[in-house]
């Protein structure tokens, strides 16, 4: 599965962590360093298997534990509308 | 018609029919926003009206945005700010800075609650709320040959500066002991300071808040969190302006070192291992 980010968002990467800002709600939500590490894979358009191996490669953790906080963390951006799934 | 007075306010050119506790300025070549009295009725869309506070109010009116105090009332627009008020002086106090926040707003610009002094063509900005201590960090550096840059009210241009404002900081009385000043309406001694006079980049933002229990460095989103914290006027006046604050932090912390600290803790020592960090 792969995402885009919704039009109405806007992010930005600050030092090692990223910050993204909702234009529906005028919110705005901060990424810590790992939770960035899979918003940056998503956001390129990766597939959550691919932000998965990022966030295993950097941070050193079991692919199992990778893969499920990547697919965690991808419903729950889904669900707060900051990204979108695209088909294939 | 505008006033004859003339004021230099946080780079615009202001035409008063207020007079202001501030020294006037040159007659510019052009004048940016008129400030002018006349009545002002409190009617309209409510932006910020708690019916358990009377003490102040905000409602969207056609192109205008008034605020209501029980000292005064202001009708603002982006080149026009219409003051009723019994008591001139309480509406000078509350015309700057905290009317002049919403005016900056209507031209676009937020603005942050905080003080900065500049040496060498950098600034550190200290933010907070009232009593936090921004104005006594600010005066610290100010004994050690700092400049004003601007005190309360933190405004930017459009290259992200901190833009100059009254060359006055305000202390509390025991503050002011030994300086020379007059005592303003709040009860604070506005003590006239060297300014800074032109817009000068941030090196440093500290921002004080009970969240630090000691000083220290923020970053990413933690730094991001503790900007927007303390914008100047949190009610929301014009269409776009979270994403503006927005824009404001992130630009901040990609181009400042943020600390944090708590309110009423940082001592000269404390800024200047700041500044000497920061390269400020």
């Amino acid at each position: 599965m792969s995402y885009r980010v919704a039009g109405h968002v806007y992010h930005r990467a600050v030092d090692d962590e990223v910050v993204v800002f909702d234009g529906r709600t005028e919110t705005y939500l901060g990424l810590n360093t790992t939770a960035a590490i899979v918003w940056t894979a998503l956001a390129a358009g990766s597939s959550v298997g691919a932000a998965a191996d990022a966030l295993e490669a950097r941070t050193g953790i079991s692919p199992d534990l990778a893969r499920a906080d990547a697919i965690a963390l991808a419903t729950d951006l889904v669900e707060r509308g900051l990204l979108e799934p695209t088909a294939g | 018609m505008s006033g004859s007075l003339r004021y230099r306010l946080f780079g615009l050119a202001a035409a008063s029919s207020l007079r202001l506790p501030l020294p006037e300025g040159d007659d510019p070549a052009s004048i940016d926003i008129d400030v002018a009295l006349g009545p002002v009725t409190v009617h309209g869309e409510p932006l910020w009206d708690d019916p358990t506070d009377d003490s102040f109010s905000c409602w969207r009116q056609d192109s205008d945005v008034v605020l209501a105090w029980p000292e005064a009332r202001f009708a603002v627009r982006a080149d026009r700010v219409l003051v009723d008020a019994t008591d001139p002086a309480a509406a000078a106090m509350l015309l700057v800075p905290a009317v002049w926040s919403i005016v900056l707003a209507a031209r676009g610009h937020e603005s942050l609650h905080g003080s900065a002094v500049a040496r060498d063509g950098r600034a550190i900005a200290v933010l907070g709320h009232s009593g936090s201590g921004k104005s006594s960090a600010a005066l610290a550096l100010l004994d050690r040959g700092w400049r004003l840059v601007t005190d309360d009210l933190l405004a930017f241009d459009a290259g992200g500066r901190a833009v100059p404002g009254p060359p006055v900081l305000r202390l509390a009385p025991d503050r002011a002991v030994g300086r020379t000043g007059q005592p303003d309406p709040a009860g604070k001694f506005r003590v006239p300071v060297v300014p800074c006079p032109d817009p000068v980049p941030l090196a440093a933002v500290v921002v004080l808040s009970d969240r630090h229990d000691r000083c220290e460095r923020l970053t990413g989103a933690s730094a991001v969190s503790g900007v927007l914290g303390e914008v100047y006027a949190p009610v929301l006046t014009q269409p776009g302006q979270p994403r503006r604050r927005f824009d404001l932090a992130v630009r901040l912390v990609s181009t400042a070192r943020v600390y944090g600290a708590p309110p009423r803790s940082l001592t000269g020592t404390d800024l200047v291992r700041i500044t000497e960090e920061t390269g400020a």
